[in-house]
């Protein structure tokens, strides 16, 4: 156990986790350079493209430190996003020390803060590590002076590397080595393991991924998950060299893999503990939550033959996405879908690219909601997240929605700028420090149907990229709610329906009507766009109709030619979903979802 | 004021169509087949003759009741050659007595005598393509003659014996306002032609003024302004009697309607020679090849057909809808469901109701008519028909 040394890399997105992570596993040989693609964590081509890691992988890489003695060296991965704090967490709960990655030219940010309090939550180790110092920009004097005064760290402990370019990689292995401490526990005790990620294999079903703390587990054995009570036998116990690598046993203080003939992933909880069914441990590991969704959204296939295509386009993602829900939904405008519920925005924008791109589907989404609770005047409460099954507001006594605490950090000179943001947002301000002579962190209270509107981009705008977020919910807080209908021609779409706090009513209903006006192309009739709560019509816009829609010529004959522009004409359509008598082109469902780019 | 056109089908006589591809010079508006070489009018008349032979052989067509030179200048062929292509026409295919034989001319091309002897030749009727009385507009559109030449020749065809010659105006150019078109109307008006062919200027794909369009160098008529043009055209020419029987086509009385442009919009059987000409028999379309394939053809001994398709049912639908609502004469119920069956017209039933609501059907004599409006988006409305079809039709 002396020679092991568990541990993840922690960064703010974008400040070179990933590549610090290949570079580390190029250097011990695991891969050959030839073989070497660039992020091999990242293995997702949504991840590599926006550069953030959805789903983390481990790593076990051997090295033979400069005393001449050989380690073995656990690279536990995380995925890089607000939406997954808990993954994250559950994978730090694994580990005994920390990377914690600074991008040289862009310094502290709001998730290198937020990842460290994670880590110091969990008593690791911390090895400070200043990356990208290539980049022309690169200040490591400054960055260094915020790794002290900003996080409180020893500046003495800091490593400067670039890990683009392989600059002083060795000195980070020794930093392992030197500054994490091994792990503890007792092979011989009942058996106690953390399950902080799992994956899907086509061929051997769900891989668990655990980090034993107390005893070991060994193939054959017959184990059970303390917090669902599922029992299952062991069939295989290995570790990870990028390839699994099947082994007898592992115990206390070691990180591995279990196949236990587990279908989906979705029977293993992130957080569970593992014990033995005949000899279980006193009590499970703490922590452990059931990440429950918190953004909810509509998916339609365009093309309604499409339905069983996205059925099980979602079987398939859902295999290696237990934090991904749905279940059948309905609506009179777009037919046969399903009601999705996501980790946050991210995780929905990632699961949407996966069906488009991976699955070569065409999809309408309904606009984000955020699960509200309902007392009703008949005592019950109720839980709603979808605006079709919102019920009759007279029946409603109070509404509650789900609020965040936000942690924004910015340069000093944007404070008003995100003051502003944040309490139009319905926000309250709990507070603020200075990090550095001229950085701040701000904290916030915000609903969290308010972030999920356009929040992240508009931060990004009155900062001018400047600013960071992080976040996490807090509970639920009293809201005056009303739903918001679209109609188009005096009919009801259901699809275009929004839950909305009553102030934002007004304004959310015109943007539906002004955008849907941009999007639905001139037709035959005219079109009236009204906005609705109730009965009561809040906004309204018009598209006229054609004046002119002829070909001026048609003789000499050539009939054929005139048909086939008007079929190819008529075929531009088939993208458009009809309603009523109107078709709605798929442009206009996603054009409600977007804010003004002012 | 409606007209009541017998509907044709495929059934009625069939027409006869020829094609001169000749020009002196291309208008910068017109996508239509065309050379400026008429050096080759020696061996184009003669792959023709050769192309009339065979195709009384290999088609049904008999006894044509309107036969229809178009181009391309038909009035740059000799009217010996005319009186050649007729007199082949009568011989193989016969033509039914009564035809109407029309010639399409370029004012810049004819004078009284040439047009006498086209006459003679066996035309009766005679179509100036005019397209506007005002010189700048004429230098605009790239004609090769003047207003003044216009007068002339509309003056020398009534010597030549054509009563009411038609002719073919344009509008909707860039800047043009309601006065200005008004005038340039009244003016035609002025020469009692028996037929006027008022067509909205539109950019098609290829031609110089769509690339003109596309660098910002023309502005065209906003659709409004289309659109306010087409109501003035409408009314303007009703009120002296016209009758607005299709989108852009207005006779001075029922004897004076197209009747052979009439069997394209009725599906009618016609046949088609020369480069490029389209025909129809009722079931299959076929297509010629243009001027060097036609001559290639015609050298090799064969039919200078380059392409042919049968319409599908919802081919033929689209093309019933589209050609009927361009026509004051509309879409007549019972010939549609004889044609496609009661099913497709109950489907279609409420939304030629509904198209009536807003104004773009009338009912009338139990037919179905485009208003002026509604006119105005045949195309829209046949789209929208056929879309209501396929959708219920499944």
């Amino acid at each position: 156990m002396e020679h092991i040394r568990n541990f993840s890399i922690i960064a703010h997105i974008d400040h070179g986790k990933s590549t610090l992570a290949d570079r580390l596993i190029q250097a011990v040989g695991l891969v050959s350079d030839r073989d070497f693609r660039d992020q091999i964590l990242d293995s997702m081509d949504i991840e590599r493209e926006r550069g953030i890691t959805i789903k983390s992988q481990t790593v076990c890489l051997p090295y033979r430190a400069a005393d001449g003695r050989d380690y073995q060296l656990n690279l536990i991965d995380t995925p890089g996003h607000a939406d997954f704090t808990y993954e994250v967490s559950r994978a730090l709960a694994s580990c005994e020390g920390v990377l914690l990655v600074v991008d040289a030219s862009q310094g502290v940010e709001a998730q290198t803060l937020a990842n460290l309090y994670l880590a110091m939550e969990h008593n690791l180790a911390v090895v400070p590590v200043i990356n990208k110092i290539d980049l022309p920009s690169a200040d490591i004097e400054r960055t260094t002076k915020q790794i002290e005064e900003d996080l409180g760290l020893d500046p003495e402990s800091v490593i400067a590397v670039s890990a683009k370019e392989g600059i002083n990689i060795p000195a980070v292995f020794e930093a392992v080595v030197k500054h994490l401490p091994p792990p503890a526990g007792d092979p011989a005790a009942p058996l106690k393991a953390l399950i902080f990620d799992s994956h899907y294999d086509a061929f051997r079903g769900t891989i668990v991924h655990f980090r034993v703390f107390e005893g070991t587990l060994a193939a054959g054995d017959r184990i059970m998950f303390m917090n669902t009570g599922a029992v299952h036998k062991v069939e295989e116990v290995g570790i990870f060299k990028i390839v699994r690598v099947k082994k007898d046993r592992i115990s206390a203080g070691e990180v591995g893999y279990m196949i236990a003939g587990i279908k989906t992933v979705s029977d293993t909880r992130c957080g569970d503990t593992i014990t033995l069914k005949d000899r279980p441990a006193d009590a499970p590991l703490p922590g452990f939550r059931d990440a429950k969704p918190v953004v909810f959204s509509s998916i339609y296939p365009v093309a309604s033959d499409d339905y069983e295509s996205l059925a099980e386009a979602l079987d398939k993602l859902k295999l290696n996405d237990a934090s991904l829900t749905y279940e059948k939904d309905s609506s009179a405008a777009l037919g046969f879908g399903f009601r999705c519920g996501f980790l946050g925005l991210l995780h929905l924008e990632v699961v949407q690219e996966r069906l488009e791109r991976e699955y070569d589907l065409s999809l309408i989404l309904t606009a984000p909601s955020v699960s509200y609770k309902l007392d009703m005047r008949s005592g019950e409460t109720i839980t709603v997240d979808n605006p079709a099954l919102y019920p009759d507001p007279s029946q409603i006594e109070r509404s509650h929605e789900p609020y965040i605490k936000a942690s924004i950090i910015v340069p000093d000179r944007y404070m008003g700028a995100v003051m502003k943001l944040c309490l139009d947002r319905r926000g309250i301000n709990k507070g603020y420090q200075y990090l550095t002579a001229d950085r701040m962190e701000m904290v916030f209270e915000l609903p969290l149907a308010d972030v999920i509107y356009d929040f992240y981009d508009k931060l990004k705008s009155v900062t001018q990229g400047y600013g960071s977020f992080d976040y996490e919910i807090i509970g639920y807080r009293e809201s005056s709610l009303v739903k918001v209908d679209i109609l188009i021609n005096g009919e009801r779409v259901d699809a275009l329906s929004q839950l909305v706090h009553k102030d934002y009513a007004v304004a959310r209903a015109r943007h539906a009507c002004e955008k849907l006006k941009e999007e639905i192309p001139r037709q035959m009739f005219k079109i009236a766009i009204q906005g609705a709560i109730g009965g009561n019509i809040i906004s309204r816009e018009t598209v006229s109709p054609f004046r002119k829609d002829v070909t001026a010529k048609c003789y000499g004959g050539d009939i054929t030619r005139k048909r086939k522009l008007l079929e190819k004409q008529k075929k531009g359509k088939k993208r458009m979903k009809m309603v009523g008598s109107v078709e709605i082109p798929q442009s206009a469902f996603l054009a409600v979802l977007k804010t003004d780019d002012d | 004021m409606a007209t009541n056109l017998p509907f044709e089908g495929p059934d009625a006589r069939p027409g006869l169509y020829v094609h001169v591809p000749f020009c002196l010079a291309k208008c910068p508006y017109c996508a239509f087949h065309s050379v400026t070489d008429t050096g080759l009018l020696g061996e184009y008349a003669a792959a023709l003759f050769s192309e009339m032979e065979k195709a009384a052989g290999a088609f049904a067509f008999r006894d044509f009741d309107t036969v229809y030179l178009g181009g391309g200048t038909p009035s740059l062929l000799p009217p010996g050659v005319v009186e050649a292509i007729l007199s082949r026409a009568a011989r193989l295919f016969g033509l039914h007595p009564g035809a109407s034989v029309t010639l399409e001319a370029n004012p810049g091309t004819v004078d009284r005598k040439r047009l006498a002897a086209f006459r003679a030749a066996g035309v009766n009727r005679v179509n100036f393509g005019v397209q506007s009385f005002r010189d700048e507009n004429l230098r605009f559109l790239g004609r090769i003659h003047s207003a003044d030449e216009a007068r002339r020749a509309l003056s020398a065809a009534r010597d030549a014996g054509f009563t009411s010659p038609g002719l073919d105006l344009m509008y909707g150019l860039p800047g043009q306002d309601i006065d200005a078109w008004l005038s340039d109307l009244s003016e035609a008006v002025s020469h009692a032609p028996g037929h006027i062919s008022a067509y909205i200027l539109s950019f098609e794909e290829g031609t110089r003024l769509s690339r003109d369009r596309d660098a910002g160098r023309l502005k065209p008529a906003t659709e409004e302004r289309q659109a306010e043009l087409f109501a003035a055209t409408h009314e303007f020419l009703a009120e002296r009697g016209f009758l607005h029987y299709e989108v852009s086509n207005f006779a001075a009385g029922p004897g004076s309607i197209s009747r052979h442009n009439t069997k394209y919009w009725n599906g009618a059987p016609y046949l088609g020679l020369g480069p490029s000409a389209h025909s129809y028999d009722g079931r299959s379309r076929w297509w010629n090849a243009e001027l060097p394939g036609y001559l290639a053809a015609a050298r090799e001994g064969r039919l200078p057909v380059s392409g042919r398709e049968e319409p599908s049912r919802p081919e033929r639908i689209l093309e019933a809808l589209f050609l009927g609502l361009r026509q004051s004469s509309g879409i007549d119920p019972a010939a549609f469901t004889s044609a496609f069956g009661p099913r497709a017209f109950s489907i279609l039933a409420p939304a030629f109701s509904r198209l009536a609501d807003e104004g773009l059907l009338s009912l009338s004599d139990g037919r179905y008519r485009p208003t002026v409006s509604g006119m105005l988006v045949a195309d829209g409305m046949a789209r929208h028909l056929a879309g209501i079809l396929e959708e219920e039709g499944r």
